[in-house]
């Protein structure tokens, strides 16, 4: 029995192989959850990178930087490779996973995730930088790419009566693998410092063998339903809801579609709003409510927002199930204008609870966008290539990562340099972002279901499914 | 069709094995949850 398209290529390798991966009568599809969830906790890491930036600074000073350490601004590209990386990633390698199935996947994203920790290890340990990038940021960045989308078409199919839920499950582990990553970071160096190490290449040893276990063993338990399988009780619904198609659209006839463009728009608005003002969310709270929000609460409010973020995953993609995916985009964008555009206000009155209020809200729909758009993208472009697809979409994630914070930060210095008090210049930021959601919306509102012309024939998808 | 068995036919040992997996996914994510919840209540004294 093929699920799809097979690729066996037997030996030592030959358990990774998609045939290999079919679900066995005695399977609960529950099991899959926790098996994305493996690899989305650890490589949700990458939002706690900065924890080692500073440490990074002071490989040789050790106590504080000295000649030949390297700087901030240097490290700060380490992400930044990864972030592009993993867009480059998700968009190349979309086809292939989509081919070899998903444990062949997991297993190449931990090797690549894992493996870029080691080699950022022997970076740290020879005092090269270039290593780092290569490690974490190439070879990290790949395995995030690939990891990031590697679960989402098994979910899909595994959970046609919930994709919403089932892939803000495992989406909302990327988002809660910073909250573990961030104190076990802290605790490994502590445990690896010595006077004469700040324990940096003992920490990346640790946790690219701890991420390269974790990660696999979620390649180990990943299932694929056997061709044809629906949950006991489930019958698709003969007449499906209007923008939910039973059709499927090739991944190179979707980048034909206005659809594809506009929800790309639509993810890339929504994520430059959320990063930029997540980026600015620490100092901002300081700087608005002076003597009240001190560093170590503004270091707490991050923290708030990080677990918001986490929890908007799961519940406005499951939420997306019942209401749909077009309206809860609608209502992302039209919420988080008015609470864009209120936050100044919440300064003005001095309401700190307010202000964290609309924060938190805010980063629930931000971490929600993330969330739900693989299952608009299986609504609109049906499931065949949804993986594929969702792959190539992720180049707005890369985009809006520059974007974001550039915008804000662009913006800011132009307010101070203009003579605006520091806790003021937030408050344009903030109506732009409301703008940029404005964009959004309207991006939104356009779609509609794809014209039939762009799907599969019955023949292309039986051919499809042959390969 | 409907091959793998359903959440009302799960046997002991598959119940065993999803009690196990969803144990090994969600105690580190509930470790990360407490820690920031705990740096969180800076923000409330």
């Amino acid at each position: 029995m093929t699920t799809a398209t097979q690729v066996d290529s037997g030996g030592m390798f030959g358990w990774l192989d998609r045939s290999h991966t079919v679900a066995k009568p005695g399977f609960s599809r529950w099991m899959v959850p926790p098996a994305a969830l493996c690899v989305h906790l650890c490589i949700g890491q990458v939002y706690a990178f900065s924890v080692f930036n500073l440490p990074m600074t002071k490989l040789i000073g050790i106590t504080e930087s000295a000649p030949g350490d390297w700087k901030l601004t240097e490290l700060g590209w380490i992400f930044s490779i990864a972030i592009v990386c993993l867009g480059l990633a998700a968009a190349f390698t979309g086809t292939w996973l989509d081919r070899v199935g998903p444990r062949r996947a997991m297993f190449t994203s931990a090797l690549l995730f894992g493996g870029g920790f080691l080699v950022s290890a022997l970076g740290v340990h020879l005092h090269q930088l270039w290593l780092i990038y290569l490690g974490y940021g190439v070879l990290g960045g790949c395995g995030l790419g690939l990891g990031y989308i590697s679960p989402v078409k098994t979910l899909i199919t595994w959970f046609p009566d919930r994709p919403g839920m089932a892939t803000g499950m495992a989406i909302m582990g990327f988002g809660g693998g910073a909250m573990i990553a961030s104190p076990l970071s802290v605790l490994l160096m502590d445990y690896f410092s010595s006077p004469t190490d700040v324990g940096v290449a003992g920490t990346f040893v640790t946790m690219g063998l701890i991420y390269l276990v974790f990660m696999m063993i979620g390649a180990i338990i990943v299932r694929v339903p056997p061709h044809g399988w629906l949950p006991e009780g489930y019958t698709p619904p003969a007449q499906p809801k209007k923008m939910v198609t039973d059709n499927h659209v090739h991944v190179d006839e979707a980048l034909k579609t206005p659809q594809f463009y506009l929800l790309w728009g639509v993810l890339c608005l929504n994520v430059t709003a959320g990063i930029g003002v997540l980026g600015q969310a620490s100092a901002m709270s300081q700087e608005m409510f002076p003597g009240k929000i001190t560093a170590a609460a503004a270091a707490g409010f991050v923290g708030l927002l990080s677990l918001f973020n986490m929890v908007g995953r799961f519940f406005w993609a499951s939420t997306s199930d019942y209401i749909g995916r077009r309206n809860t985009y609608m209502i992302f964008f039209a919420l988080g204008m008015a609470l864009y555009a209120a936050v100044p206000w919440t300064g003005e009155t001095g309401s700190v609870v307010l202000f964290v209020l609309f924060y938190c809200v805010i980063m629930t729909m931000y971490g929600g966008g993330f969330a739900t758009i693989p299952a608009y993208l299986r609504d609109v472009f049906g499931v065949r290539y949804v993986g594929a697809i969702h792959g190539r979409l992720l180049t707005a994630w890369s985009t809006a990562g520059v974007l974001g914070p550039v915008l804000v930060n662009y913006i800011r210095e132009y307010q101070i340099n203009n003579g605006v008090p520091q806790a003021d210049a937030y408050s344009v930021t903030m109506y732009i972002m409301a703008g940029l959601l404005l964009v959004g919306f309207l991006l939104n509102w356009l779609m509609t279901p794809v014209n039939d012309k762009h799907y599969m024939t019955e023949e292309e998808l039986k051919a499809s499914m042959e390969k | 069709m409907t091959n793998a068995i359903q959440p009302n036919q799960i046997s002991g040992a598959t119940k065993f094995k999803l009690a196990l997996a969803w144990a090994f996914v969600s105690v580190p994510l509930i470790w990360g949850v407490l820690n920031t919840l705990e740096r969180a209540s800076q923000l409330f004294r």
